[in-house]
């Protein structure tokens, strides 16, 4: 028989959608490819060629969040009609899929630190402060538009060098709005306790960059020797109890494998509620020089916590009852029975894409943790109710809804003890949390509940932004982090990054133009 | 849109008012697929493309590595539907080549997605030179397929018929009304002579559709070309279109008929396509795969189950879906019974056999592989409730493969597959509703235009064609 003489392709084509070229920024026609496991965002610019940056490890883990359902929440207001196109029309446009999630403010430009990895397009010249009035204008628009807000996030720059951030943060006490959070490099929190007492009157949550335990890496990324400050930073927050993520921006071969020990310290410690982990990406002003240009994918880094975190095996462990030990051994959460200690460990199945955003942007994990005893969430809810739970937005709103699901699971567990490892130790956690979060008599407003229920709860976040090689508006359509301006706009975070944010006029010298 | 529908992706599509290029929204309603775009001059556009979500993330999911064509025509991607073709980025070679050699047509249905002018043929020498770049291209092809307008309408036919008549050509089929050959059966009979496949559309046992359809109330004189084609015992394939609310109950019947008739080698079933300017878009009109599958299933008295009609992986797998049908010896008496080829093998390696080729089992490497499936089915016989007939029949099969010994060609084992295996395939052409930048970018049927083109046709039908 005649050999077929045509020669197959190294990929399979899997998919058509629209990103952006690195060197002229236009928007331009997309391949997603599998090659050699692994899926790449293919993008190819008529005037200069085709370019390949890697978006999942594994395929299979690519095809389970992309058909994982995304949760409708669709905006209720939006300030602009379809015209060029998108990411042109922002913004809101019509077009657009996805209601806030988590509105973001930069207040300044100025920053303490010039950190090479730093992904905003941040100049400072000229220096910008928000005035409060500004502040004021936004906040009230927000409020205005939106029934209840989570929370508002403060970033810059570095937004602790504002003069007037705490008239800042006092216009953002309103019973709209859940919380503050407030971004810092920790070098102000470090430098200045009472600076940090006061946060803690206010109630503000703090996001802490913090990347590393290594002084020489922590030099790389920061551009100066920063690990002393930022262990400073954390021994302040914990004194006085300021509600703390860990900000962990994530370079493949640089502190990628750290990730466990960040994790590992995260839940070792009260004041921290969540480490929100960002795979480094390449654009803005400096991050968009930064080399070697490697891209991490989500699924990477949860192999990374996977292979390197063990915490929550550890101290589970301790915790569990001598009659109990051989029902643990034998458990279906148990991939890896040979090693004790590795029998709880974070598994890649802890780990499912927020259903209130694209499913390429974020992954999530909850673990429940009272007192020293810890379980992720998503083996006790292995089924569509952990996604009812998650809900829509950044945060979980325990209400009615989760107060059944968690009656029923308590029940079904009570009924089926053999049937879960630790089962005592769980339904103790869980009437100890059903207590606390609807107690008899009381009345709890929703954001009071939502507190009371982080006590009972790390989050994991992993946080895909995109960049030049990555973009992609099958994505920024359904983003959730959103830029208010004080024109009554929203920009989708990435879109602002990447088209708009180099254009803004408080930023930059008049007629200067961009990087590209 | 207020629709409570839930968000899936975006890709890019064409408003059906002005056919511009705009961005369009692949999102989930009731548990259907729908394409939501909006037109700043035209307006909002929801449709329906994809009658299952379910099934449609499955389908998508089998796509396979696409071959390179052994030459590109248009050196430079201008972004897709710009630079056809084909350019290097288009993710298929061309499977099926699709040759219009004459808008002259006898007929004028209200669904043509042709527009045909009754003004032109196609010159036997221009022919010849699409041929030569299609081999240069292509190197061989298993199929070309003749098409119009009304083929048989072309003065030359027969003469364009043996300009295909080349090595590297397995097979060559008209697709026809087949009207002519009422007028003058000599024309059948040389083209049988010729070995031509010929592509009957055939569109139901329902007069009141067929003039919905194709203006004209043809029943009658389709049987009685039936009639014909089986007397001189063509290959013969049944090509349906079918409009939701009009002829796709009639499914099931063609599909009894096709199972029926030994002369009968394909069905292909189309799902209506609204490209015709006079025809208006009506989406309880619209039926795609699963739709289309259901009523197969449903139709083929148990014979065929939805299970059995497969996505291809070569193709967009949302472009096609087919099942190949075994004939089961009958030399016991009785008329042919059938049995789905994917129910004897593993769907994954019925996938490797069925890839990047019209027709099974003519790669050396899958025939190996039927061959070893053929094999393991004997180890395991007692499994399947006809077994003893099916490996009665394949025994057949290789028995006559294997008497050809060394001389085996791949125009004989075509001719023993072909007289075997029926095929069963759904085709959903595009429309500017549908349109959708994902499928067209792998699309593996070509319109070989003008001496150095070859154009993908639902971009050729939807972007190109002057209607």
């Amino acid at each position: 028989m005649k050999k077929d003489a045509k020669r197959k392709r190294d990929y399979i084509y899997y998919d058509f959608t629209r990103s952006m070229c690195r060197r002229c920024g236009k928007i331009i026609d997309a391949q997603i490819i599998f090659r050699d496991g692994k899926v790449f965002l293919r993008s190819i610019c008529p005037q200069h060629g085709a370019s390949e940056a890697l978006i999942a490890a594994n395929i299979d883990w690519y095809l389970k969040v992309i058909n994982t359902r995304q949760a409708t929440d669709r905006p209720g207001k939006f300030s602009k009609e379809i015209s060029e196109g998108c990411p042109y029309d922002c913004g809101l446009c019509t077009w657009h899929e996805k209601a806030c999630n988590l509105p973001i403010i930069s207040i300044t430009n100025v920053c303490n630190l010039k950190c090479p990895i730093c992904f905003t397009y941040n100049r400072d010249d000229p220096e910008y402060f928000m005035p409060v009035e500004e502040f004021k204008q936004v906040i009230d628009w927000l409020t205005a538009s939106e029934k209840s807000i989570d929370l508002i996030n403060i970033t810059g720059g570095e937004p602790t060098l504002h003069p007037e951030l705490f008239k800042i943060i006092e216009l953002c006490r309103r019973k709209e709005i859940g919380r503050v959070t407030l971004n810092s490099n920790g070098l102000k929190l470090a430098e200045d306790e009472d600076f940090v007492k006061k946060l803690a009157g206010y109630g503000v949550y703090v996001i802490l960059s913090f990347n590393t335990f290594n002084r020489d890496i922590a030099k790389k990324m920061h551009g100066a020797d920063v690990l002393k400050k930022k262990l400073d930073a954390l021994k302040n927050l914990e004194k006085y109890g300021v509600q703390t993520t860990l900000m962990n921006v994530s370079v493949k071969d640089l502190n990628d494998k750290e990730i466990g020990k960040v994790i590992d310290y995260a839940l070792k410690k009260d004041f921290i509620r969540s480490v929100t982990i960002q795979n480094m990406t390449y654009t803005g002003f400096a991050g968009g020089r930064f080399t070697p240009r490697k891209h991490l994918p989500i699924d990477e880094v949860i192999d990374n916590i996977v292979k390197r975190s063990a915490t929550v095996a550890d101290r589970a462990h301790h915790t569990i009852p001598a009659k109990l030990q051989n029902l643990h051994k034998k458990t279906r959460f148990s991939p890896d029975n040979s090693i004790e200690h590795r029998e709880k460990r974070l598994t890649h199945d802890d780990f499912v894409p927020l259903p209130g955003s694209h499913p390429l942007c974020y992954s999530v994990c909850y673990i429940f943790r009272d007192g020293d005893y810890t379980f992720p969430l998503k083996r006790l809810f292995p089924g569509d109710e952990y996604y009812e739970i998650l809900g829509k937005k950044y945060l979980v709103h325990p209400g009615e809804n989760f107060q059944r699901i968690l009656s029923d699971k308590i029940n079904e567990i009570w009924a089926r003890k053999d049937s879960y490892p630790e089962s005592e130790r769980i339904l103790k956690m869980m009437k100890n949390m059903i207590g606390k979060l609807y107690p008899t008599g009381e009345h709890l407003s929703p954001f009071e509940r939502q507190k009371r229920a982080e006590k009972f709860i790390k989050i994991i976040y992993i946080h895909a932004y995109m960049d030049e090689d990555t973009f992609d508006l099958s994505r920024v359509n359904r983003c959730s982090v959103l830029v208010p301006g004080i024109d009554k706009t929203y920009i989708p975070v990435c879109t602002y990054n990447l088209f708009y944010r180099e254009k803004d006029k408080r930023f930059r010298k008049a007629g200067e133009r961009g990087i590209r | 849109m207020n629709l409570d529908y839930e968000y899936y992706k975006t890709t890019r599509s064409l408003c059906p008012g002005c056919k511009k290029i705009l961005p369009a929204k692949i999102v989930f309603y009731n548990d259907s697929v729908y394409m939501l775009k909006n037109c700043k001059e035209h307006g909002e556009f929801f449709t329906l493309i994809y009658g299952d979500r379910r099934k449609y993330i499955e389908a998508l999911k089998i796509s396979k590595p696409a071959l390179y064509p052994l030459e590109f025509f248009s050196e430079n991607f201008n972004g897709c539907g710009a630079s056809c073709g084909l350019c290097p980025e288009h993710q298929q070679h061309t499977c099926l080549p699709i040759i219009e050699i004459t808008d002259h047509c006898n007929m004028s249905c209200p669904i043509c997605l042709a527009g045909n002018h009754n003004g032109w043929h196609m010159p036997v020498e221009k022919f010849k030179k699409i041929v030569d770049n299609l081999i240069k291209a292509e190197g061989s092809l298993d199929m070309i397929n003749i098409s119009g307008g009304e083929p048989t309408l072309h003065p030359e036919l027969l003469e364009i018929v043996e300009a295909a008549n080349r090595p590297e050509i397995l097979t060559v089929s008209i697709s026809t009304n087949g009207k002519e050959f009422l007028r003058d059966k000599n024309l059948l009979t040389k083209l049988i002579d010729r070995n031509v496949f010929i592509s009957l559309q055939f569109d139901g046992f329902d007069d009141d559709s067929n003039i919905k359809l194709r203006g004209e109330g043809v029943l009658e004189e389709k049987l009685g070309i039936l009639e014909l084609l089986e007397k001189f015992s063509a290959r013969t394939s049944l090509v349906m279109t079918v409009m939701r609310g009009v002829n796709h109950k009639e499914i099931g019947k063609v599909v009894q008929y096709f199972l029926k008739k030994d002369f009968i080698r394909s069905l292909m079933f189309q799902p209506i396509v609204f490209a015709n300017p006079g025809l208006e878009y009506d989406v309880e009109k619209v039926i795609t795969i699963p739709g289309i599958a259901a009523e197969i299933a449903a139709g083929s008295g148990g014979i065929i189950r939805e299970s059995d009609i497969i996505n291809l992986p070569c193709s967009h797998p949302t472009c096609f879906a087919l099942t190949y049908l075994l004939k089961l010896d009958n030399s016991t008496g009785g008329e042919g019974e059938y049995i789905p080829i994917p129910r004897l093998v593993e769907v994954e390696q019925y996938l490797d056999t069925i890839k990047n080729r019209t027709a099974p089992g003519l790669e050396s490497e899958s025939y190996e592989k039927i061959k070893n499936n053929i094999y393991s089915l004997w180890s395991s016989s007692g499994i399947q409730p006809q077994s003893g007939k099916i490996l009665h029949s394949l025994k057949n099969i290789m028995c006559e493969i294997g008497q050809c010994g060394k001389d085996m060609t791949p125009q004989k084992l075509f001719n023993v597959m072909e007289k075997n295996i029926k095929s069963l395939f759904i085709h959903h052409f595009m429309d500017a509703y549908n349109f959708d930048f994902s499928r067209v970018m792998k699309c593996c049927n070509q319109y070989p235009l003008d001496e150095n083109r070859l154009i993908p046709c639902c971009i050729y039908n939807n972007m190109e064609r002057k209607r």
